[in-house]
């Protein structure tokens, strides 16, 4: 029987089989719900942090008008001189923002899990409170977002046993086969057509399923690239586990034990090696519940503050060398070096929370390479992180965003420093210098 | 029935296969309930060095003025239930660590989901999860075996013929198959109370004893279900599709469909939105730090009314502390308001949840272990409203003894001694009680129910059809 013959078939007995016809109208209608979650979220994240951008930029444009005007002072902050380097740098309201990937329509993966805006100041850090996740139902995280990417890796191998369970079993049992093979057709062959006639169709669902969210949400002309290795990955996936359906069909099992076979090998796959795996990673790495964080915010900082000032300068010459170069390290002002002198902290402090950054995320990439090392067993997971991080909904993704507030808030500390040290006084130019002194985006 | 439970022993004992998946299985409970147990303890022990660490901190702060050490503050680990090991509920995905410090309301922060990469999407390898969605497929595979096995077989004309009863011989089959079932849950309740022996308490063996019931009542209603359905459907491949289904549909599908409907319906404010009502609300009160707010008047009338004087330099107390405590009483009316909405509206959810699993017994088996294992999203709500009370009673002894520790208005400078710091009461945290969880798991425990009593009148209504 010719290939397109087979695909005849097994369309028409599709269309005879209410159960198949159902289970792919579940898959269908359950796709579509977890793109429509995809979309919400993403559009939920965009109008946040449209929202954060209009306030900030309306904070801002409070103080740049009282710099326009060729004031200093904030009315409600008597305190407040905006001409200084410290206040100046405050009242600019930076904030870094991790705008959702379009493909985050198709992965949510741990999207939820983290906050995606913060304000940068010298005492930002990327383990704040204000960096938490979005307010959520736990028992709903706990049971993990819905979205294209899990149904396809969990969901459609599942779809395709159910498409496939009466391939070949249905003939053993009804003692059939031997006809098949009398007929001219190789067994495996035979087997192979049917498995594959399926693959196609499903195949053909699941790029239509990526394919339309993609259209609207602008994944194909902004982030082709991950789009495209996006439905690659999930191809070579969907004909993987046809291979896997293939070769257990084959075994000539019959209809019952060739089910089970099959749903066990997914259970397997899907829920013991992945559990297992987790509960290791628990094991071996628990949650450190962030205590050398707290550790270095209390005792660490509380401990430079309190050190001697020449002290901390000479550590931080060390690490910010233009130090030693500024107007008041060259020219002494023993008034104005009083008055700098809590830059030269806060910049200690900086370099120091970097250090202690660093160290927590080498914590977490230990937890990492132990689950990463498992991926040879545990492919299904390897795969779908692999997908997450094509749409930056990972956990990696998140890191990174991490890092660059941390690099950010150092930056801002390394400037004001250095800026309170010149001696500079904030006009409007400057002020405006410090929205782009970070990327915010 | 004897005779039947006998003879379902030698079929199943005889298959290889069955046999393999079982001791498999019980050996796999046994690990993830000795796993689960560890990881309690690990935890456990790890929550209580960091609760030494910080109160240490705590202790040894020296001499602090008590408004200075509200804004310290202290951080609280939320404990692990001794049920933990069996079933983790939210635990993996809220926080562990809590901020507690002055004017303000904190939420849980670093759970542990946020530390890695995703390992896996249907929990860790805990006795829940292979209770809950392993051991009924395993007694799906068996029930329908069996029961199928008869009808393709003809033996069961014959047994009818003999005399058999047709509903009495499944019923033998489901009770067979139950009691393996329970098996299962008691081996790993077993380990859970030989290896976790020192946390045992009534309370403990009370919630392991209705978790018993609870997850026995479910394997009633798989058995029956998949019995009936392979007993009266005609072809072997329906038969055995349906029950896959109805495992795929209870199991993965509509959980997370549900939840996600649950917060469509009832929806959660953004964090940014929060903050904001919260800090609009809270710019209506007295500002505690602004000596020059004009609310303070009133407050100052009166205290100096009290203590019959003409100004506040002249009082035998200091002034600011009882500003800063009328400040954060009505910050605590704030946060009543704001986090009572938020926690309300996670209960419509959960109400949601619940009356969604009518059409779905092992939702509300899920939400039943969840409670009774002090994992659910109650549970934590719980921890976070006792945790807030003890902030609450936290602060107003800072501000008390910043008001009348012996210091006067205006003096920033009064340190409290290091005694008075350490003689502050640690927090600690009950589980709730039998009456409150009761209440909340009612509705899933009704839903078991109702689904056992169904599946028993369906299995009464079976006919053989000759």
């Amino acid at each position: 029987m010719s290939f397109i013959q087979t695909l005849k078939w097994e369309w028409i007995q599709f269309r005879r089989t209410p159960f198949q016809y159902l289970a792919v109208l579940l898959f269908v209608l359950a796709a579509v719900y977890s793109i429509s979650n995809g979309i919400s979220l993403r559009e939920k994240q965009l109008e946040t942090l449209a929202k954060v951008e209009s306030d900030y930029l309306a904070e801002r444009s409070v103080y740049e008008k009282i710099l326009e005007s060729g004031g200093t002072k904030v009315e409600s902050r008597p305190w407040v001189d905006l001409s200084t380097p410290f206040y100046g740098m405050w009242n600019s309201i930076v904030y870094k923002l991790k705008t959702p990937s379009p493909m985050m329509s198709l992965a949510i993966g741990q999207a939820e899990q983290y906050g995606f805006y913060k304000r940068l100041t010298f005492y930002t850090s990327g383990y704040d409170s204000d960096l938490s996740a979005e307010i959520s139902n736990p028992e709903r995280i706990a049971f993990g977002a819905l979205d294209l990417t899990f149904c396809v890796i969990f969901l459609l191998p599942l779809l395709l046993i159910v498409l496939c369970y009466p391939i070949g079993g249905y003939e053993e049992d009804v003692k059939m086969a031997p006809l098949v093979q009398i007929q001219g057709d190789n067994y495996h062959a035979w087997i192979w057509k049917r498995t594959s006639a399926i693959g196609l169709g499903a195949s053909m669902i699941v790029i239509l399923l990526i394919a339309v969210p993609s259209i609207f949400s602008g994944a194909f002309t902004r982030v082709p690239y991950q789009l495209f290795t996006y439905s690659l990955v999930i191809m070579v996936y969907l004909w993987f586990w046809i291979g896997v359906i293939s070769a257990i069909i084959s075994l000539r099992l019959g209809q019952t034990s060739q089910t089970m076979g099959l749903v066990l090998v997914w259970v397997v796959f899907g829920m013991v090696i992945p559990g297992a795996v987790q509960q290791g990673a628990s094991l071996k790495f628990p949650n450190s519940m962030l205590v050398d964080y707290l550790d270095a915010k209390r005792i660490d900082q509380g401990e430079i503050y309190e050190a001697d000032f020449e002290a901390v300068w000479d550590s931080l010459r060390v690490k910010l060398p233009e130090i030693e170069q500024t107007k008041l390290a060259t020219q002494p002002d023993s008034a104005k070096i009083e008055a700098a002198k809590g830059s030269v902290y806060r910049a200690e402090v900086a370099f120091h929370m970097k250090e202690v950054s660093e160290k927590i995320e080498a914590g977490f990439q230990q937890r990492n390479d132990f689950i990463e090392s498992s991926y040879w067993y545990n492919p299904l997971m390897g795969i779908q992180n692999y997908l997450y991080s094509l749409a930056e909904t990972d956990f990696y993704a998140y890191q990174e965003y991490r890092v660059a507030i941390q690099d950010a808030s150092l930056e801002l500390s390394k400037k004001g420093c250095v800026e309170e040290w010149n001696d500079e006084k904030v006009d409007l130019n400057r002020f405006r210098s410090y929205f782009n002194l970070v990327s915010e985006k | 029935m004897k005779t039947i439970l006998l003879n379902e022993w030698r079929i199943v004992s005889r298959n290889r296969w069955f046999l393999f998946l079982g001791i498999s299985l019980a050996a796999m409970l046994a690990l993830s309930s000795y796993l689960g147990i560890q990881e309690t303890k690990s935890l456990s022990n790890l929550e209580q060095e960091a609760s030494a660490h910080i109160r240490e901190q705590w202790d040894n702060q020296g001499a602090a003025n008590p408004h200075g050490a509200a804004h310290y503050g202290t951080y609280l680990f939320k404990p692990t239930s001794s049920l933990t090991g069996f079933d983790e509920g939210v635990n993996g995905v809220v926080g562990k660590t809590i901020y507690l410090e002055g004017h303000r309301q904190n939420d849980t922060q670093y759970s542990e989901a946020s530390q890695s990469v995703m390992a896996t999407r249907f929990g860790k390898l805990r006795p829940s999860l292979i209770l809950q969605l392993i051991v009924p497929l395993i007694l799906i595979f068996m029930v329908f075996s069996t029961v199928r096995q008869e009808r393709e077989s003809d033996r069961i004309r014959l047994l009818i013929i003999q005399g058999g009863d047709y509903q009495g011989i499944i019923s033998g089959k489901i009770f067979f198959y139950w009691l393996a079932g329970t098996v299962f849950l008691g081996i790993s309740l077993l380990v859970q109370i030989l290896l976790d022996f020192t946390a045992l308490d009534n309370a403990t063996l009370l919630r392991m004893l209705l978790l018993f019931v609870g997850y026995s009542a479910f394997y009633y209603i798989i058995c029956s279900l998949t019995a009936y359905f392979g007993a009266n459907l005609r072809k072997t491949g329906t038969a055995l599709s349906v029950m896959m289904a109805v495992w795929i549909i209870w199991g993965v599908f509509l959980p997370r469909i549900t939840g996600n409907l649950a917060e469509q319906f009832y929806e959660l404010p953004t964090r940014s939105e929060f903050s904001a009502q919260m800090k609009e609300d809270r710019s209506e009160g007295v500002d505690g730090h602004n000596a020059e707010d004009d609310k303070i008047e009133a407050i100052k009338d009166s205290v100096l009314r009290q203590y019959q004087v003409a100004s506040v330099e002249e009082l035998p107390i200091n002034f600011d502390g009882i500003l800063m405590q009328t400040d954060e009483e009505f910050g605590n009316k704030v946060w009543d308001k704001h986090f009572g909405n938020l926690y309300q509206v996670m209960d419509r959810q959960k109400t949601f949840v619940q009356a969604s699993s009518i059409p779905n017994p092992l939702q509300s088996l899920q939400s039943l272990s969840m409670g009774l294992s002090g994992t659910d999203q109650k549970s934590h709500t719980d921890f976070m409203l006792k945790v807030e009370d003890y902030r609450r009673q936290f602060i107003k002894s800072l501000n008390d003894k910043h008001a009348f520790g012996g210091s006067k208005t205006g003096d920033w400078a009064w340190e409290a001694d290091q005694e008075f710091f350490r003689s502050m009461q640690d927090f600690s945290y009950q589980n709730r009680s039998m009456d409150e969880l009761i209440g909340a798991t009612w509705p899933d425990v009704a839903i078991l129910l109702g689904w056992v009593v169904g599946c028993f009148f369906l299995i009464k209504s079976i006919r053989f059809q000759l």
